[in-house]
């Protein structure tokens, strides 16, 4: 869980320990003290110690809930503690004298050097256990942020085995392909030369596609012909109802751009996009180079986002990817289009190979 | 012996005009009165043939082909046609429906005919568990992710639609009409009420701090108790200090 407050004081021990402590801790500086002095009665000692000792633990528990203190701050209640036990200890001393409170405190007027030696050992006692008890809190603290590491360490680890996984399967989508094969069959016969290049460019997007899992090849100009070549296909399984073109700067082509950015944007523009209209779509991608930045827009005029399919986009992915590789140096917007579909821009730093 | 009638609807022409080929050539007796698009063609030619079979592809524009199925009911057979074998279609071959898998092979789709005849000739047509079947399906139709969370939110910028992730979100703020969006970089409004964000958030990221305001914990650099029970709440990259009011502020307590 995640600790909100700057500071928890006792967090790391149940109240009913800390009592206990307390106690065990009370009665030692009351024989101690009834030692030292030897005059007094030791149950009046004991009275004594045990209320300012739990006095003490009683304010610091108080100003913990409602106050933000830091480890100096914590003399306050340790002070404030004190005196609140000698004041308690009169007023059991006086009930049980069956004295009033006013006489208890003249007879004490007599007494004041006692009463300010138990107050000053009261202090030091406290003081030490106090300093005990912020050791304890920062051993556990500490142990508890090596912990938390420990899972985001582990949390990364996982993070990077689920993307390289959803990068494999996002490679080669068995919808797609078995489709393509489909229409590769169909075209056979009655159109061979069409059934040929729908071939071809299977072949050459299976092909950039696995390449690409080696990770050598982090170029645009990889990424732009592993999309005409999927638009390619696309467009000679859905025939008229899918319109495309790229618009691109020659000068830039040669740059770094890391995969599975650029092919999931288009695969949306086409699977929730274009596909699910009955008329389709025109999309349109525009590649250019504007300040140091290299921008992509992906715009179609397909179906739209609706609440429904926002989730199913993937684009939480690319989000990821986009902040894993850049930090803030990318920017992934999605907008709407007029009058209908989706524009899906990226803008990276642009780097020349 | 009478002459059948099939349709056949699948998005993607080549594939239609493919399975009419083979028809043809494996089951010459069927007639082929009409090939659709896609969903709602399909399903107004089924109403208007009233085919014996209709070979459905399940996903197609405006209407997917279990939908299409489902709204034809008794009217024909149904035999799908999938691209890729999804785990819960396999569980209808024993059932009133059939499916067979793109690319459609001489082998698999000549079963399938001599499963149709012998059906076609019980002149019965059982009715499948169609909610059953919708449920089975419609993870694989729907294409949903995992987490149902809401991921992004739609909101109105000048005279443009963007969407906004939520994981850029500092706080939603309730208003009059709107409900306010404060991110990063600017402030957006939305109409979805607060309430109903507080449901769709995913519930460990995002908390209802009092009636109005709802926070991105992943935003939140502090927290002071008061002494009336109630909880202020520092942000980063905001100087706004939000309330938690003393309803809602237990919740941190145990943080």
């Amino acid at each position: 869980m995640v600790i909100l407050k700057n500071k928890t004081i006792f967090k790391s021990q149940p109240i009913w320990q800390q009592i206990i402590i307390v106690l065990i801790f009370n009665s030692l500086v009351a024989i101690v003290l009834h030692l030292i002095k030897s005059e007094g009665e030791l149950s009046n000692q004991v009275i004594l110690s045990q209320s300012i000792g739990l006095s003490i633990l009683l304010s610091f528990h108080f100003f913990d809930n409602f106050f933000e203190i830091n480890s100096w701050g914590l003399f306050i209640p340790l002070i404030l503690g004190s005196v609140l036990g000698i004041c308690i200890a009169i007023v059991i001393q006086a009930i049980q004298i069956n004295a009033n409170i006013s006489m208890v405190i003249h007879s004490l007027k007599g007494n004041q050097t006692n009463i300010l030696s138990t107050m000053f050992i009261a202090l030091f006692f406290g003081a030490v256990i106090l300093i005990y008890f912020i050791n304890r809190e920062n051993i556990f603290l500490t142990k508890e942020k090596l912990q938390t590491e420990k899972i985001i360490n582990i949390n990364q680890k996982k993070i990077i085995a689920e993307t390289r996984l959803q990068m494999l399967q996002a490679q080669i989508e068995p919808h797609f392909l078995f489709n393509s094969l489909s229409n590769v069959i169909s075209l056979i016969e009655v159109n061979p030369a069409k059934s040929r290049l729908l071939l071809e460019s299977l072949t050459d997007f299976l092909r950039a596609s696995l390449r690409r899992s080696t990770d050598e090849q982090k170029n645009l100009r990889n990424e732009i012909s592993l999309i005409s070549n999927y638009l390619d296909i696309m467009k000679i399984r859905i025939g008229k109802r899918l319109k495309y073109n790229i618009q691109l700067q020659d000068d830039i082509i040669d740059c770094v751009f890391p995969p599975l950015l650029l092919q999931p944007l288009v695969e949306n523009a086409i699977i929730h996009g274009v596909e699910p209209l009955a008329e389709g779509g025109t999309i349109d991608i525009s590649i250019s180079k504007v300040n140091g930045k290299l921008i992509i827009h992906v715009a179609d005029t397909g179906k739209g986002l609706s609440d429904k399919n926002i989730n199913s986009f993937g684009l939480k992915n690319i989000r990821e990817r986009l902040s894993s590789i850049y930090g803030n140096e990318a920017h992934l917007l999605i907008e709407e289009n007029k009058p209908r579909g989706v524009i899906a821009s990226i803008e990276v730093p642009y780097e020349k190979i | 012996m009478r002459k059948y009638s099939a349709i056949i609807a699948d998005d993607e022409e080549n594939l239609c005009s493919h399975l009419e080929t083979l028809l043809k050539r494996l089951w010459p007796e069927l007639q082929i009165i009409g090939s659709a698009r896609n969903g709602a063609e399909a399903l107004s030619l089924i109403r208007q043939e009233e085919p014996d079979i209709a070979f459905l592809d399940i996903k197609m524009p405006v209407m997917n082909g279990v939908n299409v199925a489902m709204h034809s009911q008794d009217l024909c057979h149904v035999v799908f046609i999938t691209a890729y074998d999804e785990y819960a279609i396999q569980a209808f071959e024993h059932d009133a429906l059939d499916y067979i898998l793109k690319p459609v092979t001489d082998d698999r789709l000549t079963k399938t005919i001599k499963k149709l005849k012998e059906r076609l000739e019980l002149k019965e047509l059982k009715q499948p568990d169609w909610s059953y079947i919708v449920s089975k399906l419609s993870s694989s139709i729907e294409q949903t992710e995992p987490s149902n969370d809401l991921q992004w939110i739609r909101a109105g910028k000048d005279d443009k639609t963007i969407l906004i992730p939520v994981d850029d979100i500092l706080f939603f703020k309730s208003g009059d009409k709107y409900t306010s969006v404060v991110t990063n970089n600017g402030e957006y409004l939305i109409r979805k009420p607060i309430k109903e964000l507080s449901t769709a958030l995913n519930i460990n990221q995002f908390l209802k701090i009092n009636r109005g305001i709802i926070i991105n914990l992943n935003y939140v650099s502090s927290t002071v108790r008061k002494i009336n029970g109630s909880c202020e709440i520092h942000l980063k990259k905001s100087n706004e200090i939000l309330i938690a009011s003393r309803k809602y502020s237990h919740l941190f307590k145990q943080m």
